[in-house]
């Protein structure tokens, strides 16, 4: 071997010649091989061993979790399957098998899916051929009845499309839940909900139309209506009130109807709230009829006739109603009657009392003796004066009932006292016709009645009674109590009624037909404002009688 | 004598009361409206009066209220004889301070002749006489 020699810029300045024993390196090199292939060879081992160790742990591991992942599988109430690229299926859990109505997943496993009826006829191949080219899906499927006797079922259904190491999708996942309870829970609850709606529009429907008809009734109402709530609060009015009252019920409904409706009495006096009789009602006081005035907004106050009734719900009141009427032409009227009667009265009686009073100064003698033939006329024409008198005091009487003017009191009245001053007044005339008149009995009752209204009634009666008794009769007067009534009977022996008239005689201007023969002075209003004045007393007037044999009048009053 | 004012505008009535008052021995002035009523007060103060109560110009409502009003003539007792007989009218006439109120048809004169001696011997009491 031959080594250059370089100086000292580096330089070859010559040769050296060197000599090696090619035998020891030869060697050398071959021990120094052996060792390097051993322990390459030991290292490889050592390396195979290391490998087999960890992979065979980590096959544990994988078949460890591949069997966990069979069982939950096996046990999953979801069904799972999976299918090959081909169509084939490769895994099918039992509640797969169940869902299928399959009796094993055995059955159906190997098999290909796009041959199966139950796959074509459900649409699920379609889904199924999507899932395989690479497309997951989640979808709801309606599986159509396998028999008659079965229902359709419904499933909801995943697809996920399997990748294998190069990323290639090799297969396909399907998991499927049977959701046909649900469905039909859902179907339930739309078709409840659906009847629901239409119950609540039908409902509605009837609530508008019962709220219209209210309103197309309140509106056509030709009273006022109010209506308040249980602390009398103004809730409704209706169109009548608003304009009668000029309130618009937007701007007062939620205020104290007594501070909104301003109220006087008949005789212009403020009504204390307290006395107000919406507050009685809504005390669940029954119904009040009371005429006062209402005010009507810068306008004054004006006549009305209100009713006040409690609204009670389950015996507790819920607010009240108030209907009202304007009473002004009433009680124009009213006063016009009034006022008619009140000169028809005193126009007739003008000329009747000036008859009266100069026969009465004639028969006194003032200006000179009468002859007998001059007093037998001036007595007639007193008779007539006297019975024209009575018949206009009986008219008036009439047109006064029936203009309903006459008021009722309620007083306890002694019948003792009530017989006493019947007697009293009608002694003059009982006198004069030679008449006894007597109480059959001296038992006194009290009663609460009207009692100038009930004198009047017994005066007529036994005025009658006498009228119609020839002289030397008897008229008696009985009071009599029964539970539920007490009774006044007047009996007389006179010229009774026919019993053919009988029902006829309270009638207006109805004289029996013997009355007229026997006297002619009636006016055939006695008996009619007799019934009249006790309709308004709560009496009831009834006769026993015989022609001939004379009347029992009888007078229930309770 | 005692002086009895009537007032009345029906001749026929003032001739019957005039006739039976005097015959009772009484002396009689006679206005025959509200506003003569006045005139006869101020000539002689009559011991009572006896009134009626529709009358020409001014009516018996407001001239009995006028009396009773006046210091003059309100101690003298007033009778209503009138043909106004309603009820209401009977209390007006006695809130006025009428003595007595008489329907003139439903009562024989002689009442009232007897009524107005009650009063002039003193012995008259507030009674409506209807």
């Amino acid at each position: 071997m031959y080594v250059p020699i370089r100086g000292d810029k580096n330089d070859i300045i010559g040769v050296a010649e060197a000599y090696v024993n090619v035998a020891d390196v030869a060697g050398f090199t071959r021990a120094i091989q052996t060792v390097l292939w051993i322990g390459s060879f030991t290292s490889l081992v050592l390396i195979f061993l290391l490998l087999r160790y960890v992979f065979r742990k980590q096959d544990a591991k994988i078949v460890a979790h591949s069997e966990e992942l069979s069982g939950v599988i096996e046990e999953s109430p979801i069904g799972i399957y999976t299918v090959a690229m081909d169509g084939t299926v490769e895994t099918f859990n039992p509640a797969m098998a169940r869902e299928s109505c399959i009796y094993s997943a055995s059955e159906i496993i190997g098999k290909n899916i796009f041959a199966l009826e139950y796959f074509r006829n459900s649409g699920l191949d379609i889904l199924i051929r999507e899932g395989l080219l690479g497309n997951a899906f989640r979808r709801e499927v309606e599986i159509p009845t396998p028999s008659d006797n079965a229902k359709k079922t419904y499933h909801f259904y995943y697809g996920v499309p399997l990748k294998d190491a190069d990323g290639e999708i090799d297969s396909l996942l399907l998991m499927s839940e049977d959701i046909t309870e649900r469905k039909e829970l859902e179907s339930q609850v739309r078709e409840y909900t659906k009847g629901l709606e239409e119950k609540v529009g039908e409902r509605t429907k009837d609530i508008e139309e019962a709220k219209a008809k209210a309103e197309a009734l309140l509106a056509s109402l030709g009273e006022g209506m109010i209506a308040t709530d249980k602390d009398g609060k103004l809730i409704a009015l209706n169109p009548v009130a608003e304009k009668m009252l000029d309130l618009k019920s937007e701007a007062v409904i939620g205020k104290l109807a007594v501070d909104v409706i301003e109220a006087i009495d008949e005789n212009n006096i403020d009504i204390p709230n307290e006395d107000r009789i919406l507050n009685i009602a809504l005390k669940g006081e029954p119904a009040t009829l009371n005429t006062m005035r209402y005010k009507k907004k810068d306008d004054g106050y004006f006549p009305v006739a209100v009713t006040w009734t409690p609204v009670m719900l389950g015996g507790v009141v819920a607010g009240a109603v108030g209907i009202f009427r304007d009473i002004t032409k009433e009680k124009e009227l009213e006063k016009a009657r009034g006022d008619l009667l009140s000169l028809a009265s005193h126009q007739l009686r003008t000329p009747l009392s000036g008859t009266k009073w100069l026969i009465e100064t004639l028969k006194k003698g003032i200006h000179g003796p009468l002859t007998p033939g001059q007093t037998e006329y001036i007595d007639e024409l007193y008779k007539i004066n006297e019975r024209m008198t009575g018949l206009v005091h009986d008219m008036l009487g009439v047109l006064r009932l029936e203009g309903g003017e006459a008021k009722t009191k309620k007083e306890d009245t002694s019948t003792k006292n009530l017989i006493e001053t019947v007697f009293e007044t009608m002694r003059g005339v009982a006198e004069s016709k030679q008449v006894a008149i007597r109480a059959r009995e001296d038992t006194d009752y009290t009663i609460n009645t009207d009692p100038l209204l009930l004198q009047n009634i017994l005066e007529s009666l036994v005025g009658n009674a006498i009228n119609y008794s020839e002289s030397g009769r008897e008229v008696t007067l009985h009071v009599e109590q029964k539970p539920l009534w007490l009774i006044f009977s007047v009996k007389d022996s006179g010229i009774g009624i026919p019993k053919g008239e009988q029902q006829q005689i309270f009638e207006r201007f109805y004289r029996a037909s013997n009355a007229k023969t026997f006297d002619t002075r009636g006016s055939g209003l006695g008996l009619y404002i007799a019934s009249m004045l006790a309709k308004k007393i709560g009496a009831h007037l009834s006769f026993e009688s015989e022609e001939g044999k004379g009347n029992i009048t009888l007078i229930n009053i309770v | 004598m005692n002086h009895v004012l009537v007032v009345e505008d029906e001749d026929f009535l003032v001739r019957a009361l005039k006739d039976n008052l005097i015959s009772e021995g009484h002396s009689v002035s006679v206005a025959t409206d509200g506003e003569q009523v006045f005139e006869e007060l101020k000539k002689k103060t009559p011991s009572l009066i006896l009134l009626d109560l529709l009358l020409p110009k001014k009516n018996g409502f407001d001239v009995l209220k006028e009396i009773r009003q006046s210091p003059e003539w309100q101690h003298i007792p007033v009778v209503i004889l009138s043909n106004l007989g309603e009820d209401s009218e009977i209390k007006r006439a006695l809130e006025l301070g009428a003595n007595d109120y008489f329907v003139k048809s439903q009562h024989p004169i002689q009442e009232v002749i007897e009524k107005v001696r009650e009063y002039l011997e003193g012995k008259g009491s507030t009674k409506v006489g209807v």
